[in-house]
Order: structure tokens, then sequence, then C-alpha cells
């Protein structure tokens, strides 16, 4: 047995100093986020006190990132991700351990983690169905394909933080010969997420927003033409997600040059699906 | 559009000799033609306040609540006593559900998923104000339908699957199945279907059409029945179109 503390610590000989931790960690390591995100919970530093096994959260000071222009973080360990690409995050802890002569001597040990910051690329196929909506037996329904759609990065893997995307048309305001349906208007930036998993949400695509109307106030075959532009937004960049002609009838909807439904996993990009 | 065209060439030549009959008539068809361009938009919010319930009245905490007659529906996740605040409503009457795959209520705006025991109620929203108590009642729990399609090789095959309901009809003989619902599915895959008979082709480029039943898909053979929660899998073995 080594006595480690020569006289100036209070607890005498033992295996450890007094305030000696190991197998020190960020505990989001690695922090995986998409561009415009930020951590959900502040980083932490997490050691193991090599006195009594027992894993404890230890003060952490001067964070800091490798590359700002990918991720930055605040003194709270607060964690944004600013543009694609991986980088590191760090922190600094005093460690009580053994200096070269054996003594215990405080060091300031730095504490390094990985941070991968992901852009939405283009988008998937979830789920690609169509029919007709639960109506009163007053109304008549409208027909109505809806897809869920996975956004995803340059390697088709899914974002790991949901993400701003927006809808843009083309033309602006198609003409649309079913009666009152009124021009398409198309989704406005917002996050996504509120349908399936993290990164996912729904595409609908009918003649009319209401999906029950009137009965017989539809004719069959009306409809309008109209290319759809998904694309990031806000924080979340500006990129092109999605380019898609759709062909939206009262009774079909053709999205991609495509009347069925497009398989789950099918990658859809500027290019169109396929 | 083109009877907005013919409407204001007819009141302008009413006006023609009017200077200001001209400008109320002008500025009123500038104000309809923009309110015809908006009938897609929103006009005001509201909120409704409710519960969403299983066939029992017991809570389903986590359930997702959505409007289900409208192309773009706001939405929101019920809390642990199944009560829920959907904000963002647009005015008007309209029809609410909710659902929660992983307790086996699927995702329901398709007719095809209407199930013995569900209510779905239909409120009034008016603007700014919070319609109070309303209860969603989710009705019989789903079924689970395993499909695995191959080719005559046993290679696996991605198809099209269409889900028909033979009681539910709508009276509009132009328009397709009203109680037809369909969807792309990779090879294997399970999907939750209502616990109420219902027939099942499978269609894949280059094959021919598949039918639950075989030859007898139009009698009562050709009938998938299932109770809540019971599992089938069906194995679709396509063959090639030569």
């Amino acid at each position: 047995m080594i006595d480690k503390t020569y006289g100036y610590a209070v607890h005498g000989c033992g295996l450890c100093c007094p305030g000696e931790y190991d197998d020190r960690n960020i505990v989001q390591d690695p922090l995986n986020l998409s561009v415009g995100g930020s951590s959900t919970n502040p980083q932490t530093v997490w050691g193991i006190d090599a006195c009594n096994n027992t894993k404890k959260q230890l003060p952490a000071s001067g964070w800091n990132t490798g590359d700002h222009n990918v991720a930055t973080v605040d003194s709270s360990g607060n964690v944004t991700a600013k543009g694609a690409g991986s980088t590191t995050d760090s922190a600094n802890i005093t460690n009580h351990t053994t200096d070269d002569r054996g003594y215990c001597a405080y060091l300031s040990a730095p504490t390094i983690g990985t941070v991968n910051v992901t852009q939405p690329d283009h988008l998937a196929v979830v789920i690609d169905n169509e029919g007709y909506p639960q109506c009163s037996q007053t109304q008549e329904p409208i027909y109505l394909r809806q897809m869920q759609m996975q956004a995803v990065d340059s390697n088709k893997n899914p974002v790991p933080q949901d993400v701003y995307i927006q809808e843009a048309q083309s033309p602006p305001n198609p003409t649309n010969s079913c009666p009152s349906g009124g021009s398409p208007v198309p989704s406005s930036c917002a996050l996504t997420g509120n349908v399936g998993g993290v990164g996912q949400f729904l595409d609908s695509m009918t003649v009319n927003k209401n999906l029950c109307v009137a009965k017989g106030s539809v004719p069959a075959g009306c409809g309008f033409s109209v290319t759809s532009t998904w694309s990031a937004c806000s924080s979340s960049g500006t990129n092109n997600l999605w380019v898609s002609p759709r062909v939206t009838h009262s009774d079909s909807v053709t999205v991609d040059g495509k009347s069925s439904q497009w398989i789950k996993g099918t990658q859809c990009t500027s290019s169109g699906c396929s | 559009m083109d009877q907005g065209h013919a409407m204001y060439k007819f009141w302008m030549l009413v006006a023609q000799n009017i200077p200001m009959l001209r400008i109320v008539i002008a500025a009123a068809l500038v104000s309809s033609v923009g309110a015809a361009q908006t009938t897609t938009g929103t006009t005001g919010t509201g909120s409704v306040q409710g519960t969403v319930v299983d066939i029992g009245g017991v809570p389903i905490p986590g359930a997702r609540v959505f409007v289900r007659t409208l192309r773009n529906s706001p939405s929101t996740e019920a809390d642990n006593q199944g009560g829920f605040l959907l904000k963002g409503v647009p005015v008007g009457e309209v029809g609410l559900s909710a659902y929660k795959t992983e307790s086996g209520y699927p995702y329901n705006i398709f007719a095809f998923f209407a199930v013995p025991g569900q209510d779905l109620p239909e409120v009034r929203v008016v603007e700014g104000q919070l319609t109070q108590n309303v209860v969603i009642r989710l009705g019989a729990k789903a079924a689970f339908l395993r499909v695995e399609i191959t080719d005559e090789n046993g290679t696996p095959v991605d198809a099209h699957l269409t889900f028909s309901r033979p009681d539910l009809v709508l009276a509009r003989p132009d328009l397709r199945g009203y109680g037809d619902y369909r969807r792309a599915v990779a090879a294997k895959e399970t999907i939750l279907v209502p616990p109420v008979p219902f027939r099942l082709t499978a269609l894949a480029e280059g094959f021919q059409p598949w039918y639950f039943g075989g030859d007898a898909w139009q009698t009562s053979k050709g009938l998938i029945r299932l109770n809540s929660g019971q599992s089938l899998i069906v194995p679709i073995h396509l063959h090639r179109i030569h």
C-alpha cells in the first residue's frame, strides 16, 4: 500500500486521492444534432470516484467546441448546431490525482466529446397511402393521398432532431377546376415531428382543404396540377429537399408521375422520387 | 374565375357612366377575387378541450389528437389522463379523432379504419373561443395483419395493397370505392387493420394481381375477419406476367 498523501492531505494513506475521478466523460457523447437545433439538456461531465467507486457529476468549466462553424456551446454546456459536420465539445474539471512524484495534486483535466451536426438533404417515404376520409352521413368525403415523409441526410440517415421545413408551389396559385376548391395553400415553415418519429411530417394532397363536403358538390376528375417544392427553412437552412410535380384530382392523385403509392424507403430529392 | 370576369365586365358596363358607382364596384370585385383566392386559407381559429377514451370510457394517455376533416390539421398529444387542448383549430364545423398506434389504435383519417364502438365527434369552433368537454371515443382496437410477399422463387417483392370494406359504400358510382384503402408496403410488413371484414388485393409491377381467397375472392371466402388484437400472417406469392 502506498501513502499518496505525504502528510498534506487529511485522509492518510490509501489507493486513491480524495477528489480523484476516473473514467470522466461527457454524458451526451456523441451528441447528434440537426442544423439549427440545440441540445435538449446541457452537457455535463461525470466521473467515477476513485475512492468509493460511485458515479458523480463533476463541476465543469471552460466549455468550448473545436469548430464554431459546426457547433457552439455556452458556459452552461448548452450546445447549438450551426453547420453540417463533426467537431468536439470539451470542458475542464479539476481532478485531484497523483503527480509524477506520487503526491496528490490538483490538475485541470480536459474532457472531450463529439458533436455531429446533420443537415437535411432530401426526404424518404415512410408511408404512402390514399383513400376516402371518414365523414358524417350527411357529407361526402374528398379523396385524399397522404405521404408520411422523413427528412434524411446525404447518407439517407434520418435527421437526429426535428427540422424546419416548408412547401412552395409552382404556379403559386394553380387553378382548381373543382367548385369551391380554391387554390391549394402550401404548408408554411414549421417544425417536423408532429406525426410519426423525429424528422417526419405529413404531406396531404386533396382538391379541397375540407375533407368532408356537401354531397354531390365535387365532380369526379376535377382538380389541379402543381409542382410542390419542400425545402428547409428558418434555422434549418434553405436547401431544397424534394421537388415534386403532382396532379391532384377528386378521385386520384399522381405524385412524381406515379398514381400508385411509393414504396417505403423511396428517396425523394430535387430530381423527384426514385 | 370565368364567372368573375364576366361579372366584372357586366358591372363595368353598368357603371361606366357613374364614376362613384364604378369605384365602389371595382373595390367590391377586387375584394371578391381576393376572397376567392383565399378560400383555402384560415380566417380565424379557436381551441378545443376534451378527453380521449377507449371503448369502455377509460382515458387513453398519450393519444395524438387531430382534426380529421381538414387537409392540414393541427394536432396535440393527450396528457396522462387522456385530456387534451387542441389550439389553432380553424373556425367552423370540424371532426376530431385521435390515434395511438403502439396501443392498437391506428391513424384513422381514412374511412377504412372506422371501427365498431367509435364515436368521433364533430364540434363547432368559434374564433378565439374554447370548445370544452369534447369526448373522442376510439372504438375497438385494431388487429395485426402481416404480409410476406414473394415471387415464384421466394424472392421478396414490394407491392401495393388495396384493402376493401364491403360494408362501406358511397352513393357515388363515378367515384372510386369509398371503403378502399391503398397503401404501398415492403415485402414484409405488419399493418394495423380494423376488426371488421375486408378484402385484400396485392399488385406489383410485372406480376399478376393477387387476391385473398383466390378465385373465390368475391365470396365470403375472400373476406379477412380478425378480432381486436388478433394477428394473421398472409403469405402472398406473386406470379410474373409472361
